[in-house]
């Protein structure tokens, strides 16, 4: 079992703060976060180009992967943070 | 019907005033943190657009006037062939059941499903013109989106210009002549005018108000000609905010142009003609006439037909007026800077 965090301004939008999924197999991470988030979850994430917002960080099991088409294999964590702003 | 509730919407957050008696209270901020450069009163409901750098934009309804908010599941976005992704949401209208919203980069969408689903003009977004758009101060915004009826909508964007359809968004003309245009070489092109804002009077559709970079200007018949009703009548040519609640009666507020952007002579003033824009009065009882340095940006500023009028300020305040202008009362200063303002009822 493996867990979607979203943190910050992008739980509160959402409404939630933890999605839990299971891998089976490697899955890519757009698709993970596709199959998992609602269209209007995604979207706060992930603009209609497929590109991760600019100012977004997604990590997973703490390292950084703003790349969708990175192969997950085994994960424990998905964490998808505002990045920090103003100083 | 009197107007009862004014939505201010700013850079953080948006703010709705009560009409509490004989005056006005403003409630807790919505959408904390996000800005709201759309907001409207539709039916029996306000619409508003909140907005983030960080997760772009959203389109929430209210049916209680603003105290509860439904976001919608399926986001107003672009198509994927378009390979163009949504930056904001700039205007939100309706005739009828149908919704219009224009946006950021310059499109216009409708849904005729309340907002749950979106179609992008496709007519309009092909426009071979489009390509020539160019992003004023503010974005390449579809700032304004006028149905006139069900076949015929005007809409502008800055810069680009006018556009107007007679078949319901299939095919749109440029609808900017007499409109100059000093930034051009031509200086009167068919299109790419630096067009601020649109109003129609809602007495009479067809006939529109438009504030430009260089000047205020009318046109009797849906935008197929302009002429400037501004000129040598008003301290400046420049302004972002013009509004109409007929008949007849428009309202703008000149700005120190176009670097400056700021009252003329540092004194809060509306302009108001009663009939279209032949002859122009100043209107100041009620607001500061000394040292004021803001300015008022193209949505923020509404009316409607009971003869109220709002505006909100880039230095974050808000007045209105319950006389069409005659006299103006301050409901808050010290507001985020103020992005759209709507007065309706609910």
């Amino acid at each position: 079992m493996a867990t979607i965090f979203l943190h910050a301004m992008v739980k509160e939008l959402a409404g939630r703060s933890a999605i839990e999924f299971v891998l089976g197999e490697p899955a890519k991470l757009g698709d993970v976060l596709r199959a998992n988030l609602t269209e209007r979850e995604l979207f706060l994430i992930v603009d209609e180009t497929g590109a991760v917002r600019e100012h977004l960080n997604i990590f997973i099991d703490a390292r950084k992967i703003k790349d969708l088409t990175y192969a997950i294999e085994n994960a424990t964590s998905v964490d998808i943070f505002p990045a920090v702003s103003g100083g | 019907m009197s107007a009862n509730t004014i939505a201010v919407g700013t850079l953080k957050g948006l703010f709705i005033f009560d009409r509490n008696g004989d005056g006005w209270t403003c409630r807790e901020p919505q959408f904390n943190g996000q800005s709201v450069f759309a907001t409207q009163f539709i039916g029996g409901s306000l619409w508003a657009a909140p907005f983030t750098e960080w997760t772009g934009q959203m389109l929430c309804r209210s049916e209680d006037g603003g105290r509860t908010w439904e976001t919608m599941e399926h986001p107003l976005k672009f198509p994927e062939e378009t390979e163009t992704a949504l930056k904001k949401i700039w205007q939100i209208t309706a005739l009828g059941d149908r919704l219009f919203a224009g946006v950021e980069p310059s499109a216009l969408f409708t849904s005729d499903d309340g907002g749950k689903s979106w179609q992008l003009c496709e007519g309009l977004w092909n426009h071979p013109h489009r390509a020539q758009w160019g992003p004023g101060f503010g974005g390449l915004c579809m700032h304004t989106v006028l149905p006139i009826d069900e076949n015929n909508w005007v809409v502008a964007t800055s810069t680009g210009g006018c556009y107007k359809t007679s078949d319901g968004g299939g095919t749109w003309t440029a609808a900017n002549k007499n409109i100059v245009a000093p930034f051009l070489p031509d200086p009167e092109p068919e299109f790419g005018q630096c067009v601020h804002k649109i109003a129609y009077d809602p007495s009479n559709p067809n006939r529109l108000f438009l504030q430009h970079h260089w000047g205020v200007y009318r046109s009797d018949d849906r935008g197929d000609n302009w002429i400037n009703v501004g000129k040598d009548k008003l301290p400046t040519d420049f302004g972002f905010a013009c509004a109409s609640n007929g008949p007849d009666r428009m309202f703008i507020i000149p700005i120190k142009a176009d670097a400056e952007r700021v009252f003329p002579e540092g004194r809060m003033r509306v302009y108001r003609s009663t009939d279209a824009g032949e002859n122009w009065e100043a209107l100041s009882n009620g607001l500061p006439q000394k040292d004021v340095y803001d300015c008022v940006l193209r949505d923020s500023m509404g009316a409607s037909s009971d003869g109220s009028v709002a505006f909100g300020t880039t230095g974050g305040s808000v007045y209105f007026s319950g006389d069409n202008g005659d006299s103006w009362e301050c409901l808050g200063n010290h507001l985020p800077r103020i992005t759209s303002v709507r007065v309706g009822t609910v």
